[in-house]
């Protein structure tokens, strides 16, 4: 059995949108009612197991692993994201800006997106929500700061380079480190519902923004924290 | 019209209790691929050793040779692959289910083509049914286009937008492999979820015995 409680950044009971039991072989779809509440029983052996929620639509999709045997997630915040009207265009030698989060695309990039789940053009600009700090805490306390992007799964290459606004006010030359969150089943990036440090990064001598000159290899949930 | 239409309409007008004629299964909707005269008449149910109901879907048969477009859309029936004399070549059917939202299923078509590029010449016919896109609405002929194209599909694959295939397993979990005898349309197999290590080696050996016994 795998419960908890969908809530939104107000603490509103919230859908997320799609709200999944989904391993490496198999995904339910959960049952969350109106107050939020998460239900759903499972029996099924299942391959890495994990809670994810939120459609990347509408908000940003997240991922738990689960261990074995009944599990209460407690409270899950999800973010809602910025609305597709509100996606920034991806561009070769262009830079795209969302929620204080920049990329800066190579004028060779190539941009290649989920067209299954976004099926039109104009929902494949891109879009970026801070992370609650509870949501943060859920994944890793030592992360200083967090987003959900979009459109999930978007992979351009060569990786853009990522510019942060640095609302949490971490001193100016700090060295960072730069996470991403799995979705995929495949791996191909990060564990599948686990983070991957993907890049390292330093805080502007202006202490205006965290950059990660190497970029970002993929559009998911990222996570940034000081280095140690 | 079809000349057997025509006639049959005055006497539909006329037929009333008990003497109404009998009307074709091919004029009572759904088009008339979809009617299966010869197909199995009992024995059904959804779990091994029952014969799957026939079912009929919207999709297109071989889209690798055919690109996807309204005009090569197909009716695609069970009753398309049912070789109860083994005249069609069809060795083994496995039916899959699959949707947008699950990463499973997506994680599972990215190796399908090559497995029915390796088995098809042992009889071995993939029939793909597409269900659900990622919100969990009904899939759409638009869903299916670029399914098709997104994993170079080689197989039949099919619409299931009314959950047809909701009857073997819920759908609120995917996917499910369902392997089905076309001598005689009895589920051999059910997977639910994508269990390749155990599904692979049973679907290759039911297929070599079938191959031994010609």
């Amino acid at each position: 059995m795998v419960a908890g409680q969908i809530v939104d950044e107000a603490g509103a009971p919230a859908s997320a949108g799609l709200v999944q039991v989904c391993s490496k072989d198999i995904c339910i779809n959960a049952k969350v009612d109106d107050s939020g509440e998460l239900y759903e029983v499972v029996n099924q052996d299942m391959d890495a197991p994990a809670c994810k929620y939120g459609d990347g639509r509408a908000f940003g999709k997240l991922g738990l692993p689960l261990d074995a045997g009944d599990t209460d997630l407690g409270t899950l915040t999800t973010v809602r994201l910025p609305s597709f009207e509100d996606g920034v265009a991806l561009r070769p030698g262009q830079t795209a800006t969302s929620a204080g989060v920049s990329l800066t695309l190579t004028l060779d990039s190539q941009v290649k997106v989920d067209t299954l789940t976004y099926e039109e053009e104009a929902e494949h600009g891109f879009r970026a929500a801070a992370l609650p700090a509870a949501t943060l805490a859920l994944f890793e306390p030592s992360f200083a700061v967090g987003f959900a992007l979009a459109p999930v799964e978007t992979r351009i290459c060569p990786s853009p380079a990522l510019s942060i606004e640095n609302s949490a006010e971490l001193a100016a030359g700090s060295e960072l480190e730069l996470y991403i969150l799995g979705l995929d089943v495949l791996e191909e990036w990060a564990p599948y519902a686990g983070w991957e440090k993907v890049g390292e990064g330093r805080v502007s001598d202006d202490g205006a923004t965290l950059d990660f000159p190497d970029g970002v290899p993929l559009l998911t949930a990222i996570g940034i924290r000081e280095k140690r | 019209m079809h000349l057997g239409r025509i006639l049959l309409l005055p006497l539909l007008a006329l037929g009333c209790g008990t003497n109404a004629p009998e009307v074709p299964s091919e004029l009572l909707g759904g088009g008339s691929s979809c009617a299966a005269p010869h197909y199995p008449e009992a024995g059904f149910g959804t779990e091994p050793g029952d014969v799957v109901s026939n079912a009929c879907f919207s999709g297109y048969r071989s889209p690798a040779a055919v690109p996807p477009s309204a005009e090569h859309l197909e009716t695609i029936a069970f009753s398309d692959y049912y070789d109860p004399a083994g005249t069609k070549g069809v060795g083994l059917l496995m039916v899959n289910t699959a949707a947008i939202w699950c990463s499973a299923c997506t994680s599972e078509h990215r190796g399908l083509p090559a497995r029915q590029e390796q088995l098809g010449e042992q009889g071995l016919v993939i029939l793909g049914t597409l269900f659900q896109d990622a919100q969990r609405n009904p899939a759409s002929i638009g869903d299916l286009d670029r399914w098709v194209s997104n994993f170079e599909v080689n197989f039949p694959m099919v619409t299931d937008p009314d959950l047809q295939m909701g009857t073997y397993a819920s759908p609120d979990s995917a996917p499910l492999n369902l392997l089905i005898d076309p001598r005689n349309m009895r589920i051999l197999g059910k997977y639910v979820g994508d269990q390749g290590a155990v599904m692979w080696p049973f679907i290759e050996s039911e297929l070599a015995l079938r191959s031994s016994a010609r």
